[in-house]
């Protein structure tokens, strides 16, 4: 049983095929696997994230073949287009894959040196932080 | 055998499930979270049901299920869905059309190739972005069938099948809707329009022709041709994030 999150915390999964969207609903708590915030609709039978347990889903019958799925849609499509970053509301990289490079897990507000809330990323003096401030989780899909 | 427990077992089945069974076609639309139910009838056919007869369309697991799958991951539960689904094959009286005597020489003595049109899946799917999908698969056969008789007098009947398949989308977006051509284009096989209607809609068409293939070949066709619908409508800017107050 994975460990109750602190305070309410939405749920972090990317829903949909073609109109993407984050599901939001209140999360129940963290993936075992991945730690991302996940409510109780997108908790699958084997209590990983749809993200984790795409790889076991074998067929359609599965809830969570679409997300498996999409994944290899939009990779084997960068081939039908010659580009990488075809389809507008999607791109090869999602906030997942990107905080896998962020040391504390992508939280840039909590960051220390460069990335501390006090700098004026927009070179705005005096603007309270610009556009990364502590207020913006920073990282805007696609 | 009569087949007694088996059919008292596909009496229990959800009614589409039941009628694919029996007609290996179905035709409804429902609010999007009901086909679960559907889908988790079909998923149960292979331990229920063993009676080679009712054996399920091919199509039902390769096709139709994904397709299911992958539209109601973008719709409101609520929102109606419709499934058109005609599995019985392109061989089938109602799908014939124009059948047309071809010139032969000997030792052909006479040749006529039929055309069967089979719209074996025509969807439509109201999504959550207030669009309208559209989606047909349509497999087009001509059968050539060619009489030859040798020096002996012996008769052959030779017959040829070839197919193509065509798959169309029609997107009709949401009353002035912001549309932006794409920046790589789309591949020469797949053809693409967009209509400016007088209501302040646009409708964007779509469409591919190749040879009609496996079943994975024509979910991932079917795909590749709708998702060309939604490169042209360029995400919502993300919500400005709240200024700090100073």
């Amino acid at each position: 049983m994975p460990p109750p999150l602190n305070g309410p915390v939405p749920c972090s999964i990317l829903s949909g095929f073609f109109v993407l969207r984050r599901c939001e609903r209140p999360a129940a708590g963290p993936c075992p696997s991945c730690t991302r915030p996940v409510c109780p609709e997108h908790f699958g039978s084997d209590g990983l994230c749809p993200e984790c347990s795409r790889n076991t889903a074998r067929d359609a019958y599965d809830r969570t073949w679409t997300y498996g799925h999409r994944r290899r849609h939009y990779e084997n499509s960068s081939a039908v287009y010659g580009s990488s970053t075809y389809y507008p509301d999607y791109s090869s990289f999602d906030e997942h894959d990107r905080d896998a490079f962020e040391p504390d897990g992508g939280d840039w507000a909590a960051a220390s040196g460069d990335f501390a809330g006090g700098d004026d990323w927009d070179g705005a003096d005096g603007d309270g932080g610009g556009d990364w401030d502590s207020g913006d989780d920073g990282l805007v899909d696609s | 055998m009569f087949w007694r427990k088996q059919r008292r077992a596909l009496e229990r089945l959800h009614p589409l499930h039941r009628q694919l069974v029996e007609e290996q076609r179905f035709s409804a639309t429902l609010p999007s979270a009901d086909w679960t139910a559907l889908v988790a009838s079909l998923a149960t056919h292979e331990q229920v049901i063993s009676r080679p007869k009712w054996r399920l369309p091919t199509r039902t697991a390769s096709v139709v299920v994904p397709v299911l799958r992958v539209l109601q991951e973008d719709m409101e539960p609520g929102a109606p869905l419709g499934v058109t689904a005609d599995l019985r094959g392109p061989k089938v009286d109602e799908k014939r059309g124009e059948r047309r005597g071809i010139p032969v020489r000997p030792p052909v003595k006479s040749g006529q190739e039929t055309f069967y049109t089979d719209p074996w899946l025509v969807v439509r799917a109201e999504l959550r972005d207030g669009s309208v999908l559209d989606v047909v698969v349509v497999e087009r056969v001509r059968e050539r069938r060619l009489l030859k008789r040798n020096p002996r007098g012996k008769i052959k009947i030779k017959t040829k099948s070839k197919a193509v398949r065509t798959v169309r989308a029609t997107r009709r977006l949401p009353k002035d809707a912001r549309v932006a051509r794409p920046a790589p284009p789309a591949p020469a096989w797949l053809d693409v329009r967009v209509q400016r209607k007088e209501n302040g809609r646009t409708v964007l068409r779509a469409s591919a022709k190749g040879p009609a293939t496996d079943d994975q070949h024509a979910v991932d066709t079917l795909l590749t041709v709708s998702g060309e619908l939604f490169r042209w409508t360029p995400p919502r800017p993300p919500a400005a994030p709240p200024r700090r107050a100073r």
